[in-house]
């Protein structure tokens, strides 16, 4: 739920959003937002660009502390938009991995379609008059855990998740977590027994629109050890617009393809 | 017509030698400077940035240097001539530049075995560092404390190295002790627990924690981790002290050495106790 309040003494507009699960019409407050702004989210967290001299002061707060940022910049306005979940902690993984809550078992030369979640994160993005954007700050509501995947000589080492298998779309905070939905093919000639898939960073393409955030992958299984996993760059529902990548040049020239050569 | 390049210079070398010596240089020249290029091209993706760079100078130097013993001659100068007319030079030169060429060796394999790159945390000869630069000659380490150390390749090649960064995690153990009066089974199960909230401990490979020794004085847990290598001290640091504030709040003793001292007449005095029956 959506609720805006517009303090009269310092033209500071405070919107208040509320994940609940039984509503769809709880539009997501993805902005664009003029300035001064509060945004509380979910009770758990809150950013705000208020006045500050000539420019503003950005500040966000949750249970983990607060970030302050000065913003030098003259009018603009502030967008919220889902990216990749591999900025907290911070240059560390390039890999998502994602871990089943039950193994799925896929006869030869069949494939299956499921619903799984990932973890996201927001980004918060001041933008001048469609000139230019910066990225001010990147939040998650969730606690990152990493993984190896592989071994200690040669493994990756990836954002771990844990997720239910879903037939449907669940409903989920889609501030925190995203619908993904994953296409599995056994293209060998024996059963596979599928417990977890890892995607490259790279590779993500992710849609968001007022009331999900959704992914599209494949994943196609070649043997008894190695599979290829890659996104989908179409959006799950019509009229979703894609989100920006938050990317830096080193993780833009990692192949989008992974291959899963220590099993799956 | 070319009559001019028949013309002697001096001794026996023509304007034609002169010419086609300056012709075979610039040549050489171009020729080191396209094998680069195409080296560089193909292999930068096989090869690091310095070990590539080293290899393209060894290339590069190695093409001009068959490219002036070639030269020589032309221009009335006979190597072999040089050489025997310098050969009591070349043995001194040779026994002072044995180290160089020992370190210059060693360089060349420790580019084919890379045990080392620029950035790895290593211990090489008793020296704990972050390597800075890979020379022909030299390696050069940037010890934690700051300062600088260059270690001659031939002695990186020939000792043992420990590279601290070769592999993407690593484990770290930390030591917890307990008093016997202690659940040891909560104790485990709060190191655990924070392991779980922490970002950076892997969870697989899990976290192993477990009772180790039942010390003179308390009951010893071992408590087992995996980090990504870039991080695991700094996660070593934080997290020891997290457990001593978490398991202390809980009600759990770290007990400090202590010995019960029993004297012999407190020993009679049980005796005395006790029934016949058992005496």
């Amino acid at each position: 739920m959506t609720e805006k309040q517009d303090n009269g003494f310092n033209n500071l507009e405070t919107i208040n959003w509320q994940y609940q699960p039984d509503s769809s019409l709880s539009a997501l407050p993805w902005g664009p937002h003029r300035l001064p702004v509060k945004l509380a989210l979910d009770d758990a967290l809150s950013i705000s660009l208020e006045k500050s001299g000539t420019g503003y002061l950005y500040r966000r707060e949750d249970q983990s502390g607060s970030v302050e940022k000065l913003v030098q910049a003259g009018k603009g306005e502030i967008y919220l938009c889902p990216v990749e979940p591999f900025h907290h902690p911070a240059r560390i993984s390039q890999y998502l991995l994602l871990k089943f809550d039950q193994p799925v078992l896929l006869e030869p030369r069949k494939s299956l379609k499921f619903y799984l979640t990932a973890p996201l994160e927001i980004a918060v993005v001041f933008t001048r008059k469609r000139i230019d954007e910066t990225v001010l700050d990147v939040f998650s509501f969730l606690k990152p855990k990493l993984s190896l995947y592989g071994t200690v000589k040669n493994g990756l080492v990836c954002r771990y998740w844990q997720s239910s298998i879903h037939e449907s779309i669940p409903h989920l905070n889609p501030l925190a977590e995203g619908v993904l939905q994953l296409k599995i093919s056994n293209s060998g000639n024996r059963w596979a027994d599928v417990r977890q898939v890892v995607f490259s960073a790279q590779a993500m393409k992710i849609y968001y629109n007022a009331q999900l955030v959704a992914m599209q992958a494949t994943m196609k299984i070649n043997n008894e050890l190695t599979a290829e996993t890659t996104f989908i760059d179409e959006p799950l529902k019509t009229g979703m617009r894609k989100a920006p990548k938050q990317f830096s040049a080193r993780l833009l020239s990692l192949p989008g393809r992974m291959v899963m050569e220590e099993g799956y | 017509m070319f009559e001019w390049s028949e013309q002697t210079i001096y001794g026996t070398v023509t304007w034609f030698n002169l010419l086609s010596a300056v012709l075979i240089f610039l040549g050489s020249l171009l020729f080191s400077k396209l094998v680069s290029i195409q080296l560089r091209r193909s292999l930068k993706d096989k090869l690091s940035k310095e070990h590539l760079g080293m290899l393209i100078k060894v290339v590069s130097y190695g093409i001009m240097i068959i490219a002036i013993l070639w030269i020589m001659p032309i221009v009335g100068l006979e190597p072999s001539g040089l050489m025997v007319a310098g050969g009591i030079v070349a043995l001194a030169v040779g026994f002072a530049s044995q180290s160089i060429i020992g370190n210059l060796i060693s360089g060349l394999f420790l580019m084919g075995e890379r045990p080392v790159k620029i950035g790895d945390l290593v211990e090489i000869s008793g020296n704990l560092g972050t390597v800075e630069d890979i020379q022909i000659i030299s390696t050069a380490i940037r010890t934690l404390d700051g300062l600088y150390i260059r270690i001659p390749n031939e002695t990186v090649f020939t000792s043992s190295i420990t590279n601290f960064s070769a592999n993407p995690v690593r484990r770290f153990e930390l030591a917890i002790s307990i008093s016997y009066e202690d659940d040891a089974d909560k104790a485990i199960a709060i190191i655990k627990d924070l392991a779980a909230e922490h970002p950076l401990i892997l969870v697989n490979p899990p976290p192993q924690v477990f009772v180790d020794a039942l010390g003179d004085s308390s009951v010893d847990l071992i408590a087992r981790f995996w980090s990504p290598t870039s991080e695991w001290y700094n996660v070593k640091m934080e997290l020891l002290w997290k457990i001593k504030v978490a398991i202390e709040a809980e009600g759990i003793e770290i007990p400090l050495p202590q010995q019960v001292l029993r004297s012999a007449s407190e020993k009679k005095a049980k005796k005395a106790d006790l029934p016949d029956s058992i005496t």
